[in-house]
């Protein structure tokens, strides 16, 4: 592209900007209003800008003390999770590249199959729970997220075939080192944008997830902050329509149950936007790469 | 630092099932109106290689050459163990090597693409083979820096891959393979990304080092030049079946066939229908007019393979047709003049002739459609079968 059409640039960066404002709108009045005052909600409504800055619904859901205890099980299950769901990823990716790889074909189809069927929710809680028996175990937050990303393991493979000479692997094979050093030492090294693609994906995957702690877990030690977010603003929904119904002005009324709505998703998301600039780079890397051969 | 055999190796690439078809279809595409079956496919898949012999003797430089997709790489690279050989044995210095992993086979490559290890310095590109020998680390150190003085390339090895040129980066592939002191160093087109300038260059950097280094080369390019001045012998190569071995010398004087006839030298080799006269012991070729007898030990040759009068290609290099008073007619269509010498390019009844005249001896010069006659000694000239395309001397 030599000669750039700045007309339909300026068309490009207005569609652009409308819908980024279309993204950010929410996001911004979801933040600002979490920290405005309940009475000011209800008086004003929802509001950019918060009239008195009041973090009550912050307190409120901090003074539950298992909040802290949830964040530590889910930032422990989004980090084991995340390292061990693209080591999966990658290695099967990486075979699936193998050409003489006998069986690779029956692979490749089971893995384009689980993009497209699956067995449902109930034989799958009733395999894990029966055989596998991960029902109020740590596994139960981390083993049936590994498996269905068939999305994950193609774009993974293409990053690698599209990525990776074959010539350099041959190079390490001659320069006498073993299959799993190749892996290792050669192709996730030069896979960085599509391991950082991937690893945030799977990072937000197992970040927002909650119903796996909803299916399998009871002990309270294991509930992760998503499934304890849920559940408080399950909990906040009862109050409130409690309070409605009996319309009697009880210490209940400090329950900001408006902002706090707000508020519980900002403290589920937060971390997760927090880290996402630090990943955007290969993020975007990743996801052309992988697509486009070159 | 071995000896390197090759017993009736042959390859054949499995089909993958649908490929089958569209190969055969891209092939015909390809030569439309040579109705020539391709031999290299066949029911059992795409035979790269078949029928390989070849012993090279230690120390020797190798230089596999022929057109694109003739198997040259197929064959290297179950020399490496890259590629299974689906029929017959390789051995490096006695031992059967067909089943051994490459890592095993005590030899290096050089890839086209360099196949740099993109994550890493210089230093540790060359270093890393070492290092999965356990090699000690001061010996390791010795080993690159003397490897990286010869290639002229110290001052880059802390760089990645990244900050170096394409012909700085070839030396580093070339570095990493030396340090190993590999038993046979495997080349496959190592300067074909270069350009024309560099690769010179290349080309003779690669003949000092094989001066240096004492190993064994298999060297492979598609162009005749590179084979010409680095091989020891060539193996020129067509349809993954051998065409010819020979030194450099034999290829170029003596041609097995058309094919090699054709592919060796440059410019290419003039061909002329012709008849070949036997008379008695004598053989002569007419061709254009004129009646020329071939060299005694070109008559011997023939005499002994029993070969009789029959219509000829025949084959004469532009370097060894001459202009002169008598001889064959044809008219001027260019006269290109590279300094020391001319390339005439005529038209002898319809058919294109290059001639090669030195300047020295040139009287005036040539204009676009003057009339120059040419001929030949019977010393140079190639007479092959109309039906084999086989040299009639072999
Ligand atoms: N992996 C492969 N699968 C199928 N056919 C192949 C494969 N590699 C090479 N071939 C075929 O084998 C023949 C020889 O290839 P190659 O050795 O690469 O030729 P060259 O190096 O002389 O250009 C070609 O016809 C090519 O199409
Ligand atoms: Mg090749």
């Amino acid at each position: 592209m030599v000669r750039k059409d700045t007309g339909f640039q300026v068309f490009c960066h207005v569609i652009l900007a409308i819908m980024a404002v279309l993204v950010l709108f929410p996001l911004a009045l979801l933040i600002l209003s979490s920290m405005s005052s309940e009475s000011d909600i209800i008086k004003y409504g929802y509001s950019l800008i918060p009239k008195n800055f009041d973090f009550t619904a912050y307190k409120f859901i901090f003074s539950e003390g298992s909040v802290f205890h949830s964040y530590l099980v889910t930032i422990f299950v989004t980090l084991v999770g995340t390292v061990a769901s693209v080591l999966v990823t990658t290695m099967l990716a990486y075979t699936l590249t193998i050409n003489d790889l006998p069986g690779r074909r029956i692979l490749s189809f089971l893995v384009l199959f689980t993009m497209l069927f699956s067995g449902g929710l109930v034989p799958s809680y009733m395999m894990w729970t029966t055989i596998f028996h991960i029902k109020n175990t740590i596994w139960a937050l981390l083993i049936p997220n590994l498996l269905c990303s068939a999305f994950h393991i193609m774009i993974t493979r293409s990053y690698f075939q599209n990525n990776i000479p074959p010539a350099i692997l041959e190079s390490a094979r001659i320069d006498g080192m073993s299959e799993f050093g190749i892996f290792f030492k050669i192709v996730l090294p030069l896979s960085v944008p599509i391991i950082a693609t991937i690893g945030f994906m799977k990072a937000l995957m197992y970040w927002n997830d909650w119903t796996n702690s909803l299916y399998y877990i009871t002990d309270k030690n294991l509930v992760g902050i998503q499934a304890l977010l849920n559940n408080m603003l399950t909990n906040v929904q009862y109050l409130a329509q409690s309070m409605d119904a009996s319309s009697v002005a009880t210490d209940m009324a400090t329950v900001p149950s408006l902002s706090m709505r707000l508020a519980i998703a900002v403290v589920g998301m937060l971390p997760m936007i927090i880290l996402y600039p630090f990943f955007q780079k290969y993020y975007m890397k990743g996801l052309t790469v992988g697509a486009v051969k070159g | 630092m071995a000896e390197v055999k090759l017993v009736n190796i042959k390859k054949v690439y499995p089909y993958v099932s649908g490929e089958e078809k569209k190969k055969n279809k891209k092939k015909s595409a390809d030569e439309p109106e040579k109705k020539k079956v391709n031999l290299q496919i066949t029911d059992e898949g795409v035979v790269a290689v078949q029928a390989f012999n070849l012993d090279i003797k230690d120390k020797e430089f190798i230089v596999l050459v022929g057109p694109s997709g003739c198997g040259k790489s197929t064959t290297l690279r179950m020399v490496a163990g890259l590629e299974e050989i689906s029929d017959g044995e390789l051995y490096i210095d006695g031992k059967l090597m067909n089943d051994v992993a490459p890592k095993d086979r005590d030899i290096a490559m050089v890839f086209q693409n360099y196949a740099l290890y993109p994550h890493m310095t210089v230093y540790d590109n060359m270093a890393f083979s070492l290092k999965l020998r356990h090699t000690p680390k001061d010996e390791i150190d010795k080993k690159v820096r003397e490897a990286a003085e010869i290639l002229d390339i110290t001052q880059y090895l802390e760089r990645k891959p990244k900050a170096l040129s394409g012909g700085q980066r070839q030396r580093v592939a070339i570095g990493r393979a030396i340090v190993r002191a590999p038993k046979v160093m495997l080349m496959d087109e190592p300067l074909s990304n270069l350009d024309a300038k560099l690769r010179n260059e290349m080309r003779a950097e690669i003949i000092k080092l094989r001066q240096r280094i004492n190993t064994t080369f298999m060297y492979v390019t598609h162009d005749q030049t590179e084979a010409m001045t680095l091989g020891d012998r060539i193996v020129i190569m067509k349809d993954g079946y051998i065409q010819q071995i020979g030194t450099p010398q034999e290829v170029f004087n003596h041609p097995a066939n058309l094919f090699v006839a054709g592919f060796i030298g440059m410019p290419v080799m003039n061909f002329f229908d012709a008849e070949l006269k036997r008379e008695g012991d004598k053989f002569f070729v007419e061709v254009g007019g004129i009646k020329v007898e071939l060299a005694p030990e070109k008559e011997a040759r023939l005499l002994k393979n029993n070969v009789q009068s029959q219509p000829v290609t025949l084959g004469v290099r532009p370097e060894h047709t001459d202009v002169a008073e008598q001889g064959i007619a044809s008219t001027v269509e260019v006269a290109e003049m590279m300094g020391s010498s001319v390339h005439l390019h005529l038209n002898a009844d319809g058919k294109d002739v290059i001639v090669i005249v030195p300047t020295i001896d040139m009287k005036g010069s040539y204009k676009q459609g003057d009339t120059v006659h040419f001929t030949f000694d019977g010393k140079v000239a190639h007479v092959f079968s109309k039906e084999t395309d086989k040299n009639l001397e072999f």
